[in-house]
């Protein structure tokens, strides 16, 4: 049986293929596996103490920036795409003498241009910043001397 | 003929889809669920818009509304929620203005699709030896040009004024 | 209907021998001798982890959201296994040859975000959450220098279908075709593809979503059994999903690496004739065997790079790769229309 399928029906044959196999390994496991829950196994695991209150509070409001900058510069990407399989098209190139790839060259390098700006405007504001680590250095009093380490670290380079 | 059939049936099938997923959002009391069954709507939308084959714009739709805005919805609503966590529930309020609104809205659409429903005939192949992506592309350098450019200002303005907003949030933090 | 039934047996046998592999690497890279006792050099190790995990409980915490709970593994599969529809495998052999191909690629691989924060919201636990947030962050931001180095040679290929860029890889000269000798500044998007696609797949060094010694195990944490096994699946199953697409992108796809040097014919010979199952088999060999490699390097950078810390994580994906990136497709741009 041959079956001629569209691009599309491919896949979805794919996305419905990679689940029912999925779906099929899980159901063999769940045929084999044992049920035996009590209160301790069904408890969220927070390093073996009980967990205190859940999970769902606020976090740090730079996750909500950065996806924000990654949405307006995914629609960026989104424009490019069709720009780029036709700004060297070579029937157009002859047909214009050279001037279309030019053209359409000069055109999306303003847009870029303009987006750049955009990300060093984040740039310069910090928001690419996430927190740094305080890096702190403290001073230890050894009773060592400095010159051993020289030589350890000497012999073994 | 059986070609035609087959996209009929996905037409409806996803058409379905999207609608049942939208009312569930509607009906779901926890709105993280709702959040995600968004994700649903807005694969159904896209699946239609490539039955349609307006392929381009489909994946687009996958891309963009999926991989970022909705990520983006996600987060807002991670991140308001209440410090001592519990569940988010929605509750329904102004149920009559919401139903004019409804049935408002379904007399312009129906209104509209008096005429014949332009889905109809799944879109037309190219006639050009171009794919409709490469007529995207052209079209962009061309016809469309001030709007690709307006569109390049209107992100950058959004990108700032969402830096800016943010920005007073970050302040405080420090 | 072929490419499918070719990709899901080997996806799921090469998961078994990547975990295999990868524990033998990691033991030879620390000089230790890893897995022996199963089997001849511990060759049956990852099937008996198979086994086992097949057996094992399956412990949903109370305190979790049930529903996104039990669908994220799957979500997060399905969403890697799709991309592998676009990819060809040779000349005659291609799941889908949709005309947006690796537009569509970059599509799916956003929605295994999706999974993932489900997987991490669902969970209710701390660690896994955390672990989602940072991980979510992370694809999202190298998916810009990724998607900038894709467009460097797309801009060249002028195509979007993954079938007809391995197609213009194609020659008697063998390697000499591929786009990295062909154009020798894609040595650039390359390593930031490399780099990006490494931070996609959450691998050392862009573990931090699941660092061990801080997050238990990022988000999923909570995953047991076999939903833990399934979202193993789907990390190595990105991780071959990014070597086939850079292969394709970079390293000639399909095509033979054996130039053709006088009579010696070994690019003829190591290729097949087209249109007959010899050149599906050379084909599918020689994709899947670049693939290997890359997973190799994959594997070797993870066991020689420590984990990057946060901060350090984003600024490369926006202070470096991106611009990097933009001014590359400035480069390819040139390139194409005045070399």
């Amino acid at each position: 049986m041959t079956m001629e399928l569209t691009n599309y029906q491919i896949i979805l044959l794919f996305a419905v293929g990679g689940f029912v196999a999925i779906m099929g390994s899980l159901v063999t496991s769940w045929v084999l596996r044992p049920r035996r829950p009590n209160e301790e196994k069904l408890t969220t695991y927070e390093c073996g103490e009980d967990p205190t209150g859940t999970a769902w509070g606020k976090f740090n409001i730079r996750f909500y920036v950065i996806a924000l900058v990654f949405v307006l510069f995914e629609t960026e990407l989104l424009f490019l795409f069709p720009w780029a399989i036709v700004f060297g098209d070579e029937g157009l190139n002859a047909l214009t003498q050279g001037k279309w790839g030019m053209l359409a060259f000069v055109e999306m390098s303003l847009f870029i241009l303009i987006l750049a700006l955009g990300l060093a405007y984040v740039w310069g504001k910090g928001f690419l910043e996430w927190e740094k680590p305080d890096v702190k250095v403290t001073d230890v009093e050894s009773k060592v001397p400095e010159s051993l380490y020289e030589q350890l670290n000497t012999k073994y380079q | 003929m059986e070609q035609i059939n087959f996209n009929i049936l996905a037409f409806y099938g996803f058409a379905g889809l999207a609608v049942i997923s939208a009312l569930m959002i509607l009906m779901s009391k926890n709105i993280i669920h709702s959040v995600f069954m968004l994700v649903l709507v807005f694969l159904s939308v896209a699946a239609i818009y490539i039955i349609t084959n307006a392929e381009f714009v489909g994946v687009t739709q996958i891309m963009v509304y999926i991989g970022g805005i909705l990520i983006l919805m996600m987060f807002g609503v991670m991140l308001t929620n209440r410090i001592d966590g519990g569940k988010m529930l929605t509750e329904h309020r102004r149920i009559i203005p919401a139903v004019l609104l409804g049935l408002g809205l379904a007399f312009v659409f129906y209104s509209t699709l008096q005429t014949k429903f332009p889905l109809a005939e799944f879109g037309p192949q190219s006639e050009l030896d171009k794919s409709v992506t490469e007529t995207i592309g052209i079209n962009f350098m061309t016809h469309q040009l001030v709007a690709l450019e307006l569109t390049a200002v209107l992100l950058l303005m959004a990108l700032i004024g969402a830096a800016f907003l943010a920005g007073s949030k970050f302040e405080d933090k420090k | 209907m072929i490419a499918f039934l070719i990709y899901l047996p080997f996806l799921l046998v090469f998961v078994i021998f990547a975990v295999y592999a990868e524990r033998k690497v990691s033991a030879f890279m620390q000089d230790r001798i890893g897995p022996m006792e199963t089997g001849k050099f511990g060759i049956l190790q990852s099937f008996a982890d198979v086994l086992k995990m097949m057996q094992k409980e399956d412990i949903i915490a109370l305190a979790a959201d049930r529903k996104l709970f039990l669908m994220a593994p799957l979500v997060i599969f399905v969403s890697v296994f799709t991309g592998y529809a676009v990819l060809p495998l040779s000349a005659d052999i291609q799941g889908s040859a949709a005309e947006t191909g690796i537009y569509f690629l970059l599509a799916v691989i956003s929605l295994d975000v999706i999974g993932i924060l489900m997987a991490g919201w669902g969970s209710n636990s701390k660690f896994s959450l955390f672990g989602a947030m940072r991980s979510v962050a992370q694809i999202v931001s190298y998916e810009i220098p990724l998607g900038l180095a894709i467009l460097c040679v797309i801009m060249l290929m002028q195509t979007l279908s993954l079938q007809e860029i391995s197609l213009q890889q194609v020659g008697g000269l063998g390697f000499i075709h591929w786009n990295i000798i062909q154009y020798p500044f894609l040595i650039v998007p390359f390593v930031i593809y490399f780099i990006a696609s490494l931070a996609e797949s959450n691998r050392t060094p862009f573990d931090l979503p699941e660092a061990e010694s801080e997050l238990i195990g990022g988000f999923h944490t909570e995953y047991s059994g076999f939903r833990w096994a399934v979202i193993m699946l789907s990390e190595y199953g990105m991780m071959l999903l990014v070597s086939l697409i850079a292969v394709i992108l970079f390293f000639g796809s399909w095509n033979t690496p054996l130039p053709n040097l006088g009579p010696v014919r070994l690019a003829d010979w190591t290729s097949g004739t087209v249109g007959q199952l010899s050149a599906d088999v050379w084909g599918t060999f020689w994709i899947l065997s670049k693939a290997m490699l890359m997973i190799f390097v994959q594997m070797w950078v993870r066991w020689t790079y420590p984990r990057i810390r946060v901060d350090q994580m984003m600024s490369l994906s926006w202070k470096y790769l991106t611009p990097i990136g933009l001014f590359m497709v400035f480069v390819s741009g040139f390139w194409k229309l005045w070399m």
